[in-house]
């Protein structure tokens, strides 16, 4: 059986629980695991955004975007590689929520962009903040 | 209508969600440019034809008039002599068009006070027609702002197409999230969070809007479809009562419903006025807007007026409301997703100049979902005030509030709700 080959584009939060307050910082990375030799990627994207699932139209709000040279992601400083990174400063609102017809789901994706037009993403979903899902609150 | 025009004016310096079809805003440019030539260049060709290949004369204007056919246009009684032949003839404008309105044509004759000589120009091709008038007719407003409404469309789209030419979907969105905060909150630290709606108090700080329930809110909804059915009930009955043959058993059964129904919406109808009319404003104050999650308010509810009151119920609620497309139907659904009763009064008289007020202090729970509002999905608070009145129809009065999440608690979660 052979290895699974190395996946094209990952993106990571800089946390293993993906769980932040509002205010923090979220730290979002990414890895290209293509070799750009064969395949030169002009641009990966990264997004910090919400958006809502459930019955109703979805509706999507990014919060922070940027875009970054992939040459940067291998360029290194005194020997130590140095990867791109987009650091956000989370808003108040609005916070991770697992309603009955509304859901608020937080995101990281990225896309990568081949100079042929081919493009490559990864989501990581996240969650902010502490709101109990729907039916969970008793009066207190 | 001031919603309307905000909700154009966001339309029109928002960005667009996708990067716009270069064939839809081709055609309504196209459109709009189409009737802009529609109302300009006939025009303005007939009044070249004059200058270029009409004669100059002098004519007699020897009477004035509004012609036209339903429509109007300024005309002239013209006497000529042209080719040794003398000529009375009525005329307009080189463009021959008439309008609707008719102070315009008044406008233009006022000007002139026959009998007087004036320089004319005449077609040598067809003498009969001579024109005094000069210029073209101006057209409808309402007509050139919708023609140059679609060439805006048109042009913005063009904008648009060409400033997100080779962004992604992410990349407009992060564009559009960003123009869309500074127009809606510029200063807000809860995004997407409406802000409240609230007056000074009397005894607590803030006094909440206690407008009409949902139940109360369709008044000019069931106004209308009273008026409508109504009309169509007398309508039928007249019908079936004039035609030939009398009533049948199928007009009659259908006359029977729909008379039904509109006595049903009538009932409902006095009922709505009754409340809306006959029990004063219900008084809901506040100590604290917005409400914090998992931190104390003060609550006080009041109700003025002469009214025995079977039961007053007043709860705080939280309802998560959506809207979607369905084929071409656009849909809304609400679900009540928390409830905590402040209030439950059984039996209570009111009396003129003695008010009843209650008074209560409540805390949410820190987990509960703040106040949240996107273009199609929601979650909103309200303060709902139930009464059963004796001997009158029951009134249901709702006042928003917002509620913001919990605040963070030093060294520990707010996360508590799931520890």
């Amino acid at each position: 059986m052979s290895a699974a080959p190395p996946r094209a584009l990952t993106v990571r939060v800089d946390r293993t629980s993906a769980r932040y307050e509002p205010g923090e910082r979220l730290e979002v990375s990414f890895e290209l695991g293509l070799d750009p030799a064969i395949r030169p990627i002009e641009r990966v994207e990264i997004t910090v955004a919400w958006r809502t699932e459930g019955k109703g139209t979805e509706d999507v709000s990014v919060v922070a975007h940027e875009r970054f040279d992939p040459t940067a992601a291998t360029a290194t400083t005194a020997g130590e590689t140095k990867r791109p990174c987009l650091t956000v400063t989370l808003p108040a609102t609005p916070l991770s929520y697992d309603g009955f017809l509304v859901k608020v789901r937080w995101f990281v994706r990225a896309r990568a962009f081949a100079n042929d037009g081919d493009e490559w993403s990864d989501e990581a979903p996240f969650e902010l903040g502490a709101v109990a899902p729907w039916g969970e609150n008793k009066e207190e | 209508m001031v919603k309307v025009a905000q909700r154009l004016w966001r339309t029109l310096v928002l960005p667009p969600a996708e990067r716009p079809s270069l064939i839809t805003h081709l055609m309504t440019a196209g459109v709009g440019l189409g009737l802009l030539t529609l109302i300009t260049v006939p025009s303005w060709f007939a009044d070249l034809r004059v200058a270029t290949s009409y004669v100059p004369q002098t004519c007699r204007v020897v009477d004035k008039r509004v012609g036209g056919d339903g429509t109007y246009r300024p005309e002239l009684l013209l006497e000529y002599h042209y080719g040794g032949k003398p000529y009375r003839e009525w005329s307009t404008r080189p463009d021959r068009v008439s309008t609707s309105e008719r102070g315009e044509s008044e406008r233009v004759i006022a000007a002139y006070q026959p009998p007087v000589e004036l320089p004319c120009w005449v077609d040598p091709s067809e003498p009969k027609r001579a024109v005094v008038l000069r210029g073209k007719t101006p057209a409808p407003p309402l007509f050139v702002a919708g023609s140059w409404l679609f060439v805006a469309i048109g042009a913005r789209g063009f904008y648009w197409r060409r400033r997100l030419r080779g962004l992604s979907s992410e990349a407009i969105a992060a564009l559009r999230g960003a123009q869309q905060r500074e127009l809606d909150a510029p200063s807000s630290t809860h995004p997407n969070v409406p802000p409240p709606k609230h007056r000074p108090g009397r005894e607590l700080a803030f006094r909440l809007p206690a407008g009409l329930g949902m139940d109360e809110m369709s008044l000019p909804a069931t106004l209308l479809l009273t008026f409508i059915m109504a009309s169509v009930a007398l309508m039928l009955g007249a019908i079936t009562l004039t035609a030939k043959g009398g009533i049948t058993a199928v007009t009659g059964t259908f006359f029977a419903l729909v008379a039904f129904l509109a006595l049903r919406f009538i009932i409902d109808l006095v009922q709505k006025a009754l409340v809306w009319l006959g029990l004063p404003p219900t008084q809901v104050e506040l100590s604290h807007s917005p409400v914090v999650a998992g931190e104390p308010f003060r609550v006080l509810v009041g109700q003025r007026g002469s009214m025995r009151l079977n039961s007053l119920r007043v709860t705080i609620r939280c309802e998560e409301r959506v809207s979607y497309r369905e084929g071409t139907d656009l849909r809304t659904e609400a679900r009540t997703v928390y409830e905590a009763t402040l209030f439950d009064e059984v039996g209570v008289v009111v009396r003129f100049g003695e008010p009843l007020t209650l008074r209560c202090e409540h805390r949410l729970p820190r987990g509960v979902m703040h106040s949240f509002k996107s273009e199609h999905n929601g979650v909103y608070w309200v303060l709902r005030c139930r009464g059963d009145v004796a001997n009158y129809p029951d009134f249901c009065r709702d006042a928003p509030l917002v509620v913001l999440p919990a605040t963070q608690r030093r060294g520990a979660p707010y996360r508590e709700a799931q520890s």
